[in-house]
């Protein structure tokens, strides 16, 4: 892709500040709130090495004797670990830091493969048309049919199989990757073949093709920029349901190893302790998952009717 | 007493980046039986007070100040439910759109029947025959059969019949008509301002007929308001103000019609600005030593044929089939032959649907044709056996599209969209060299350099159609196709474009091929016309003769059917020029 060869009068932030986007962002309290609370445990989780009271890691930060301690405000509690700790004792406050850090790393390049994947098939379909475009979307239904947690199943097995077992902690992160990653791919590609079926039609593609500029230029250069809205939209409700899936997997036990954090896996890790009264262990960790889903979502939701023309 | 009456009316519309006044304060009234035309531009306010005037007035827009009177009652302050009573029984309104004007799932006969029971305690039976008898009135055939079918068994012209015929079906006193022959043919055009013209003469209906078509207000209206920026410049008896108009504003907005009885060398330029600048100069490009000059060949002029279309057939498939004999097509284009001389500006009028359109992309290469061959300069550069273009010869033919709001990249910048057939090609030695060239080019259609650096929506219609014809030019073509250049375009701006494409192919030596349905507008353009029916050529003639002499009824047809302005005597307001 090509830069602008002509500089901005305004700068960017100008130009985002006097946005229809940014004005509709503004006159939406709930959006606003949720937009922070997502941005605040985002930034909190990529800063859990310094937010944290300690590592929950490292087993030298750890002591066996503050484990199951109740929350901090409950009679027993501890002010080191303000909402309990677990059975190893380990601090829930900073597992939970260090667990959505993994969650959302996983999450994001999801998400992030899947568009690559969803938006390239659905260029080349819409705009190919024909031949090309039967059979990307007949492999996008065969691909639709197929469960996410049984494609996680399939990876999984294949990659344990050919990996080393050393390095079974890194390969496990890599299945969740790509089996969430080749489930949602399909969205994308529906959405982005459908506007540029539209985009191809239309006029300044004509021009282009006059001009002689070639398909793939066409696609990524003129047709790309203006099919990104709806590819927003979905990325960011996909993520929150990545994050999800995330957690289903490593609860079921394909995901993520327990010997590392994740939302996912400490939810599971205290499932066990639910009917022995150490409630704080599984409640806290899912309570962030919930939160973080549901701002996420806010945020999709929003982004989903400011950028629909229709909905004025 | 008059019928309707509008009291220093004043309309806001309030936005995030503060209020837009669309109508700033107007006096209007209309008689029983009188047809009073509001004419002028888009943005003018026209449309703006149709549906203020219902009590149709969508939010943000609001009724700032003013009063409207009905029949002797205030209505712009009546609650939303006493307006209802108003609405549809006494005042009926007709828009543009008769495709989106029915509901698709009803039948004709219910959608009237219904109507007429919404307004009076009449039966439902008794209504369906009220229904049959109104569609006969509006000159639909076969009532009693065509009731039970739906809108999309009738065509445009049928559709805006049953249109009018809801309007008037709970006997109205007051029509409003918001551009209701806009999306029409001409044939079709003609048929329903005769039948509404009539309709409001017989039934002593009062009428508002809001257009942008000075052709149009001529035919019907008795009386005209001419707006500019929600202000009414002028009212008057519409044969005078069509005459004499008194204003600059009217002057400037008639002389931009094209006329259909003589051709001129330019549109006069009459230019109203509120501000009384002078149009600016333009500069003459001076080939021997401009970037636009350095092309391939030279141009010559004389007889020689630069464009030559050969038994050219279109056809589309209407439907796909695995068993051949169930296949069924479209032919669009059907063996049409004709050349094109270098210089020349040759023009192909029809109506929608002639295929017109499928001839121009045919030749530009976006279509291959089903049969025949397209030869540019004695290569065969369209057909099933043509090569694929070279680049040099895909660079000599470039096309200005008809709608200027999707023909530019809305998430490019002007500078780029115009730059990047130069960069493409590597028509400029160095970036810099481009952005000089971007910046020539920009300045050289009127629309300065700094346009450059905006995205396109900053732009109005005819601004944005001056950067296609910028970005057509970035690759020094030598044959240029419009397709409707102006037909999204207003009066007067049709006239800029229309100037720009006249001096540009005088400096330039270019050919032009101008594709239009306005046969006025061809007969300014035009040195050659072939006329188009049913994607056939039915005539094909020097533009005089076409119109003095036609050979064909059918351009015969055409020609008597287009609405004609009086033109008016242009000398006789030449004081306001400059």
């Amino acid at each position: 892709m090509r830069n602008s060869v002509f500089a901005p009068p305004v700068t960017r932030w100008q130009r985002i500040r006097q946005s229809d986007l940014m004005l509709s962002f503004l006159e939406s309290p709930v959006t606003v709130i949720a937009a922070v609370g997502a941005l605040l445990m985002i930034f909190a989780a990529l800063g859990a090495g310094v937010i944290a009271f300690h590592d929950p890691y490292d087993m030298a930060s750890i002591d066996i004797f503050d484990s199951n301690l109740p929350p901090a405000w409950v009679e027993g509690g501890d002010a080191r670990y303000p909402l309990g700790t677990d059975a190893v004792g380990r601090g829930i406050f900073s597992t939970i830091l260090y667990g959505s850090r993994m969650s959302i790393f996983i999450g994001v390049t999801s998400v992030a493969l899947s568009l690559v994947i969803g938006v390239t098939a659905g260029l080349i379909a819409g705009y190919r048309g024909g031949f090309m475009d039967a059979v990307i979307m007949r492999i996008a239904e065969v691909q639709l049919a197929l469960p996410t947690i049984l494609v996680a199943l399939l990876i999984s097995g294949i990659l344990r199989a050919i990996a080393p077992p050393s390095t079974m902690d890194k390969v496990a992160i890599l299945v969740l990757i790509l089996s969430i990653g080749l489930s949602n791919w399909v969205q994308f590609a529906r959405a982005v073949r459908a506007s540029t079926m539209v985009e191809r039609s239309q006029e300044y593609v004509l021009a282009a093709r006059l001009i002689g500029i070639g398909p793939l230029t066409i696609m990524f250069r003129h047709i790309l920029p203006n099919v990104m809205g709806p590819i927003m939209v979905i990325a960011t409700l996909n993520l929150s349901g990545a994050i999800l899936t995330e957690a289903t997997l490593s609860f079921l036990g394909v995901g993520v190893p327990p010997t590392q954090p994740s939302l996912g896996t400490l939810i599971n890790g205290g499932t066990d302790y639910l009917f022995s009264g150490s409630w704080w262990i599984t409640i806290f960790p899912g309570a962030a998952l919930a939160l973080l889903v549901l701002t996420v979502n806010l945020v999709g939701d929003w982004l989903r009717d400011a950028l629909n023309p229709t909905l004025g | 007493m008059s019928l309707l009456d509008l009291r220093n009316l004043r309309i806001d519309f309030d936005t995030r980046r503060g209020t837009v006044e669309a109508v700033r304060g107007i006096d209007l009234s209309i008689a029983r039986g009188e047809i009073v035309g509001i004419v002028g531009e888009s943005g003018a306010g026209k449309s703006t007070i149709g549906n203020a005037v219902i009590g149709l007035l969508e939010p943000p827009g609001r009724i700032a100040g003013g009063e409207v009177w009905f029949d002797g009652q205030r209505i712009d302050t009546l609650s939303e439910a006493a307006m209802r009573r108003i609405r549809g029984r006494r005042i009926g309104m007709i828009f543009q759109d008769p495709m989106t004007s029915l509901n698709p799932l009803l039948t004709i006969g219910d959608q009237i029947a219904e109507t007429i029971c919404q307004h009076s305690d009449t039966s439902r039976a008794e209504a369906l025959r009220q229904a049959v008898a109104l569609l006969a009135e509006v000159g639909i055939p076969n009532p009693e059969q065509r009731m039970n079918e739906y809108p999309h068994q009738f065509s445009g012209g049928m559709r805006q019949r049953v249109v009018i015929t809801l309007a008037l079906c709970a006997n109205p006193d007051l029509v409003i008509c918001d551009e209701p022959t806009t999306a029409l043919d001409v044939s079709v055009q003609a048929q329903i301002l005769s039948l509404l013209r009539r309709l409001c003469r017989e039934r002593n209906v009062g009428a508002i007929f809001i257009t942008h078509d000075m052709g149009v207000i001529s035919e019907v209206t008795d009386r005209v308001a001419v707006m500019h920026h929600g202000l009414i410049v002028e009212t008057g008896d519409t044969q005078t103000v069509l005459a004499h108009p008194r204003h600059a504003y009217s002057q400037s907005l008639l002389s931009a019609v094209p006329r259909a009885d003589a051709r001129l060398a330019r549109f006069p330029q009459l230019d109203y600005r509120e501000d009384g600048a002078p149009p600016e100069e333009r500069q003459v490009i001076d080939l021997s030593t401009h970037w636009l000059g350095r092309r391939g060949k030279a141009v010559q002029g004389g007889d020689q044929t630069l464009l030559e279309a050969r038994n050219l057939t279109m056809r589309f498939v209407s439907h796909r089939s695995i068993i051949p004999a169930w296949r069924r097509d479209f032919t669009a284009v059907d063996d049409l032959s004709f050349d094109i001389k270098r210089g020349e500006t040759f023009g192909l009028v029809g109506e929608s649907g002639s295929g017109k359109s499928t001839v121009a992309r045919m030749i530009a290469g976006l279509y291959t044709p089903s049969v025949g061959q397209v030869v540019y300069d004695g290569q065969v550069i369209g057909g099933t056996d043509a090569q694929p273009m070279a680049a040099k010869v895909r660079q000599q033919i470039q096309m200005i599209f008809q709608d200027p709001f999707s023909s530019l990249n809305r998430r490019m910048r002007v500078g780029d969209i115009v730059a990047e057939p130069i960069l493409h090609h590597g028509l400029a030695a160095s970036r810099s060299e481009a952005q000089s060239v971007v910046a020539d080019l920009l300045d050289h259609v009127g629309l300065g350099a700094d346009a450059a650096h905006k995205y396109p929506h900053a732009f109005s219609g005819g601004q944005r159609q001056r950067i296609s014809i910028a970005r057509a030019l970035a690759t020094r073509p030598q044959f240029l196709i419009c397709d409707e250049p102006t037909s999204a375009l207003d009066v007067s701006i049709q006239a800029q474009i229309l100037n720009l494409l006249k001096d540009l192919q005088a400096e330039l030596g270019l050919t032009l091929l101008f594709i239009s349905h306005d046969l006025p507008v061809i007969r300014q353009m035009c040195d050659r016309v072939g006329v188009m029916k049913s994607g056939k050529l039915v005539e094909l003639a020097a533009a005089e003769d076409i119109f003095e002499a036609p050979k064909h009824p059918y351009t015969t047809e055409l020609l008597s059917l287009m609405p004609r302005v009086t033109a008016p005597d242009a000398s006789e307001w030449a004081a306001v020029k400059g």
